[in-house]
C-alpha cells in the first residue's frame, strides 16, 4: 500500500483528517421591501476557519512537548503547507493546536512500555489560497 | 430641465470597493503621492458648507494585512499634518471618485508592549486618522487688513473693511454710497477696494469671493499660497454675479465668509473640489444654486440662475436602495407674501396758527407759573427786586417746567399740515402711490406718534423743490440728516423768523417792526419721548421769556415780578418735525386671483429698517432766507426702497410656491452617481412620484463590509432679505 503523507506546516502527520471548507466567494444577500427578487453583493473570496484531528507518534514524551510547542509555532508565523493523502490542499492559516486528548503510551502486543507516544491534536486552519 | 438618472446597476451582482489610499507633503507636486498600503478609508464624507472629512485606520503591530501572506511587524504612520488622497476607483476612469484632505487627528489604540529581539513592540494595535478638507485652511486665518486701491497701487490697511459697507455702518444714505469697490481691476484681474466714498461701483458676490481666495489666501512662510492656490471654478462665478452682499469681514475667516455669502439662506452652497490636471493643482470653490428655474433678482436684470444640474431619480425597484426617507417641511405655499420695511416716515411743519400744534401745559400750571413765590413767607414784604428774584428762582421748579415749554401735536390732528401759519393743509401722513402723489391719508393714532431726534432732510441739500433736490454738497463729502427745528417771529410787517436757537441774531432790519426790543434768549429744541411734541427749552433762563402777551412780570404787571422780560410769542412758533407713520414701507406678491373661500395665508417678511419709505409733505418749512420761510413746493418723496420690497416679496413668492422635500437615501453601492450641488428634481414615476425640488448637501460613503452610500439634500432655509445682499444675522 502506498505510503500517503500529511504536514501542516512541513511537519509530518501519521494521519489527518478534516473537512476543508474551501475558499470560496463570499455573497451577501440585498433584499428590498417590497419588490421583486434578490440582489446580491460579492464581498470577495476568502476562506472560513474549521477543526482538523491529526494523529502524530513522538519517540518520548519529552519530544511530543517539543513537537507541540513547534506546532504551535506555526501560529502567527506566516502561512502554513497543507498536505493530505499526499495532496497539497493548499496554504492556511494555523489559529490554533491544542491535545485532543492527553498523550498516551503505546505498548507492544506483550504489554511493555513501547518508547513511543500517540497523540491526537486539534488543529483550527483557515484557507487562505489555493495549491 | 432635470435628466433621469437610473440606479440599476446593470447586475443583480454588485462588487464592494475598497478605496486606495495615497499621501503627499506638497500639493504642488502632482507626482508626489505615494501609495500607502494597507490604509484602509472607512468612510468619507463630502458636504456643502462645512468640513468635508474621511476616516481612515491602519492595524499596527504583528499583522498579516487582509490580501498579505506574511506575518510582519507594522509601526504606526507618521501621516498627521501631511495629506491624503483617497481614490475610489470605477468602471470608467474618468469617473473615479478622488478626495484630497489633510491628516488633523491620530489615535492609537495601546495595548500590550512585547519585546522582541531586545526591542519593545506594540501588539495588536489600531490607529485611527482623521482627515478634514482642504477648507479646513481657510478656517485658519482671520482676516485683519483690506487692500485698498491707492494711485497705480495698492496700500494695505491693518483694518478690515466691510464690502459694500461704504464709510457708514448703515446703508441708511443712498445705495451709491454703499458701494466701495474700485472701478477697475488691477493686474490680477481683480478688484480692490476704493478710496472713494462717493463710488458708485459694487462688489458682487463673485468679486468678494475672488479677492478673498486671493489676497487673504493662508500663506506660508515665504509669503506662498499655502497649501495650494483656492480659486472660484470659473464656470460658477455666474451664480453669484447677480447681488451685492453687505459683509463685514473683520476678524472673519474665509470659511465664515464663504458662509455668509454662498449661504443656503440665499439660496446657494458651496463646496471644495481639488483640480490636480490644473498648473499648480488647485482647490476650486465650486457653487451651485437652489433654484429650480431663473429668479429675477431686481429690476436691472440681475438674477439667481437655475441649477445646471438637476436631476430627476427613479430607484423604485432598484434592489440597491437601502433605504429613502422624504421629510415633508409642513406646507410653503402661501397665497400672498409681504416684504415690510421700516415705518413710513413724513417731514412736515406744525404751528400754533394752523391749530397742527398746541400748547402742552394746564391753565393751573400756567397760573401757578405767573403766581411763584407769591404765598411764600415774608414774600410782601419784600421789594420789587427782591420779589422777582425769588419769583424767578421758584419758576425754575420742576412742577413748572411744562410752562411755556412743551408743545404737541393735538390729540385731534386730522394728519394735515400746511406751513404752520395760513398755506394750504395737506396730507402729512399720506397715502403715498408708487408715482409719489397722495392719494389720501392713512390711518393714525395721534398719541402713538412719536416726533424723530432727525428728519429726513439732507444738510446742504436745497428742498425747495423737494421732487428735484439740488445737493450742495462738497464733492467727496457725504450729507448728514439735519435735526428737527424750529422758528419764531421776531419781526412783524413784513413778518421776519429767525431759528429759536439763534435768536441772538434776528435782526433783519426789513422795515418792518421788532416783536421786541431786545431779543437774545435762544431755545434748545428737542422731542418728546413719551408724547407727538416737543420741548422749547430756553437755556437756563426763565421760560416766560417766549411768552409775550401772556406774561406781564413788570412793576405794575398783572403777574409776579420777574427781572427777565418776555421777547417774542409762543403762538408764533412753527416747527419742522418728522414722524414715522402706523404704517409701514412694504412690497407684496400674491396670488391672483385670491381664491374665494379659504383661509388667506399670508407670509410677512421683516427686512427691516434699511428699506425706506419717507416722504416731505407740501408747503413743509425747508429753510429760513433772509427770515422769510422756504416752503417745499410740492409734496416728494425723498426716499422709496418699495420697488425693491416689492422684488424680494416675489422673489420669496416664486421660491415657496414650489413644492421642497428633503431627502436621505442610502445605497448598497458606491458607484459615482452622484455629486454636491446636484439639484433632484423629483423620486419615482407616474402615481408614486414625488417633488424633492432640494439640493444634494451631503454624500457619505462607508467602506465597511456592507459598503454603502447615503446621500441627502439640505433643508429649505432661505431668507428673502439674504437673497438680494442683505448681510445675514
Amino acid at each position: 500500500m502506498p505510503v500517503r503523507t500529511n504536514t501542516i506546516g512541513g511537519y509530518a502527520l501519521f494521519d489527518l483528517v478534516l473537512a476543508l471548507p474551501p475558499l470560496q466567494d463570499e455573497i451577501e444577500l440585498i433584499p428590498r421591501p417590497g419588490v421583486d427578487g434578490m440582489g446580491a453583493r460579492n464581498l470577495g473570496s476568502r476562506g472560513e476557519a474549521f477543526a482538523a484531528m491529526s494523529v502524530t507518534y513522538h519517540s518520548t514524551f519529552d519530544s511530543y512537548h517539543a513537537d507541540l510547542a513547534s506546532y504551535k509555532g506555526l501560529i502567527g508565523s506566516g502561512l502554513a503547507e497543507v498536505v493530505r493523502n499526499s495532496t497539497l490542499l493548499g496554504y492556511f492559516l494555523v489559529l490554533n493546536v491544542s491535545e485532543a486528548k492527553p498523550p498516551q503510551s503505546v505498548y507492544n502486543v506483550a504489554g511493555a512500555s513501547y518508547a513511543t507516544v500517540r497523540a491526537e491534536l486539534k488543529w483550527k486552519l483557515l484557507q487562505m489560497s489555493y495549491a | 430641465m432635470a435628466t433621469s438618472v437610473t440606479t440599476d446597476p446593470g447586475t443583480t451582482f454588485t462588487s464592494s470597493i475598497r478605496p486606495l489610499v495615497y499621501s503627499s507633503t506638497d500639493l504642488y507636486d502632482p507626482d508626489g503621492w505615494d501609495l500607502v498600503p494597507f490604509l484602509w478609508c472607512d468612510e468619507l464624507k463630502l458636504a456643502c458648507n462645512a468640513y468635508s472629512m474621511a476616516k481612515l485606520h491602519y492595524e499596527i503591530g504583528h499583522v498579516m494585512q487582509p490580501g498579505d501572506t506574511t506575518f510582519d511587524v507594522y509601526a504606526p504612520l507618521d501621516l498627521r499634518g501631511k495629506y491624503v488622497k483617497v481614490l475610489v476607483e470605477q468602471d470608467d476612469a474618468l469617473a473615479d471618485l478622488v478626495w484630497v484632505g489633510y491628516v488633523l487627528t491620530d489615535q492609537i489604540q495601546r495595548d500590550g508592549v512585547k519585546t522582541e529581539a531586545g526591542v519593545n513592540k506594540f501588539q495588536g494595535q489600531q490607529q485611527q486618522l482623521q482627515a478634514v478638507g482642504l477648507e479646513w485652511f481657510l478656517d485658519r486665518k482671520q482676516i485683519q487688513s483690506s487692500y485698498v486701491e491707492r494711485a497705480d497701487s495698492f496700500v494695505e490697511i491693518q483694518r478690515a473693511l466691510v464690502f459694500n459697507g461704504g464709510t457708514s455702518d448703515t446703508i441708511d444714505m443712498k445705495a451709491a454710497h454703499r458701494g466701495n469697490r474700485a472701478t477697475s481691476t488691477n493686474s490680477d484681474s481683480l478688484y480692490f477696494f476704493s478710496d472713494d466714498p462717493t463710488t458708485e461701483d459694487k462688489w458682487t458676490a463673485a468679486d468678494i469671493v475672488a479677492h478673498l481666495l486671493l489676497y487673504q489666501a493662508p500663506l506660508d512662510s515665504d509669503d506662498n499660497l499655502a497649501p495650494c492656490p483656492y480659486a472660484i471654478n470659473p464656470d460658477d462665478a455666474a451664480y453669484l454675479d447677480g447681488f451685492h452682499p453687505t459683509i463685514a469681514s473683520e476678524r472673519q475667516t474665509i470659511f465664515q465668509l464663504l458662509n455668509k455669502i454662498i449661504s443656503p439662506q440665499r439660496g446657494l452652497c458651496w463646496w471644495l473640489e481639488f483640480d490636480q490636471e490644473s498648473s499648480p493643482p488647485t482647490a476650486l470653490v465650486r457653487v451651485a444654486s437652489q433654484a429650480i428655474g431663473d429668479i429675477g433678482l431686481s429690476g436691472d436684470g440681475n438674477i439667481l440662475p437655475a441649477n445646471a444640474n438637476q436631476i430627476a431619480l427613479n430607484f423604485d425597484s432598484e434592489l440597491d436602495v437601502k433605504s429613502v426617507e422624504v421629510t415633508n417641511q409642513g406646507k410653503r405655499n402661501y397665497h400672498k407674501v409681504t416684504c415690510r420695511g421700516a415705518r413710513q416716515t413724513c417731514t412736515f411743519t406744525v404751528g400754533i396758527i394752523d391749530e397742527t400744534l398746541t400748547n402742552d401745559w394746564t391753565d393751573e400750571a400756567e397760573q401757578a407759573y405767573k403766581d411763584a413765590a407769591k404765598d411764600s413767607d415774608g414774600y410782601d414784604a419784600l421789594t420789587f427786586a427782591k420779589k422777582a428774584d425769588r419769583n424767578d428762582a421758584a419758576r425754575h421748579s420742576d412742577l413748572l417746567a411744562r410752562v411755556y415749554s412743551y408743545f404737541k401735536i393735538p390729540s385731534d390732528w386730522d394728519g394735515k399740515s400746511g406751513d404752520g401759519d395760513t398755506a394750504a393743509k395737506a396730507y402729512a401722513i399720506a397715502n403715498i402711490s408708487t408715482t409719489g402723489s397722495v392719494t389720501g391719508g392713512v390711518p393714525l393714532t395721534t398719541q402713538g406718534l412719536r416726533l424723530l431726534n432727525r428728519t429726513r432732510l439732507k444738510l446742504g441739500v436745497d428742498y425747495t423743490s423737494p421732487s428735484t433736490p439740488v445737493d450742495n454738497t462738497p464733492e467727496g463729502r457725504l450729507e448728514e440728516f439735519i435735526p428737527p427745528f424750529a422758528i419764531l417771529q421776531v419781526e412783524s410787517e413784513p413778518d421776519r423768523y429767525q431759528y429759536c436757537d439763534k435768536m441772538q441774531k434776528s435782526k433783519f432790519h426789513a422795515g418792518g417792526t421788532a416783536v421786541s426790543t431786545s431779543i437774545s434768549t435762544p431755545y434748545q429744541l428737542r422731542m418728546q419721548s413719551h408724547a407727538p411734541g416737543f420741548i422749547v427749552n430756553a437755556g437756563g433762563d426763565v421760560q416766560h421769556t417766549i411768552a409775550k402777551d401772556k406774561f406781564d412780570g413788570t412793576n405794575g404787571g398783572v403777574d409776579e415780578p420777574s427781572k427777565v422780560k418776555t421777547e417774542v410769542r409762543w403762538e408764533s412758533l412753527r416747527a419742522t418735525v418728522c414722524a414715522e407713520a402706523d404704517f409701514y414701507a412694504f412690497g407684496q406678491s400674491s396670488v391672483d386671483p385670491l381664491p374665494a373661500g379659504v383661509p388667506i395665508e399670508e407670509l410677512v417678511i421683516d427686512m427691516g429698517d434699511d428699506y425706506r419709505l419717507d416722504f416731505i409733505a407740501a408747503n413743509t418749512i425747508v429753510d429760513l432766507k433772509d427770515g422769510i420761510p422756504i416752503l417745499a413746493d410740492s409734496a416728494a418723496i425723498l426716499r422709496d426702497d418699495r420697488e425693491t420690497l416689492s422684488d424680494v416679496a416675489r422673489i420669496a413668492f416664486q421660491w415657496y410656491r414650489e413644492d421642497r422635500q428633503q431627502l436621505t437615501v442610502e445605497f448598497r453601492q458606491q458607484r459615482n452617481l452622484f455629486s454636491l450641488g446636484q439639484l433632484i428634481t423629483t423620486i419615482g414615476e407616474g402615481t408614486t412620484q414625488s417633488t424633492i425640488n432640494t439640493v444634494i448637501s451631503v454624500i457619505t460613503y462607508k467602506f465597511d463590509r456592507s459598503g454603502t452610500m447615503t446621500i441627502q439634500t439640505m433643508d429649505d432655509t432661505l431668507d428673502a432679505r439674504a437673497l438680494r445682499g442683505g448681510a445675514l444675522v
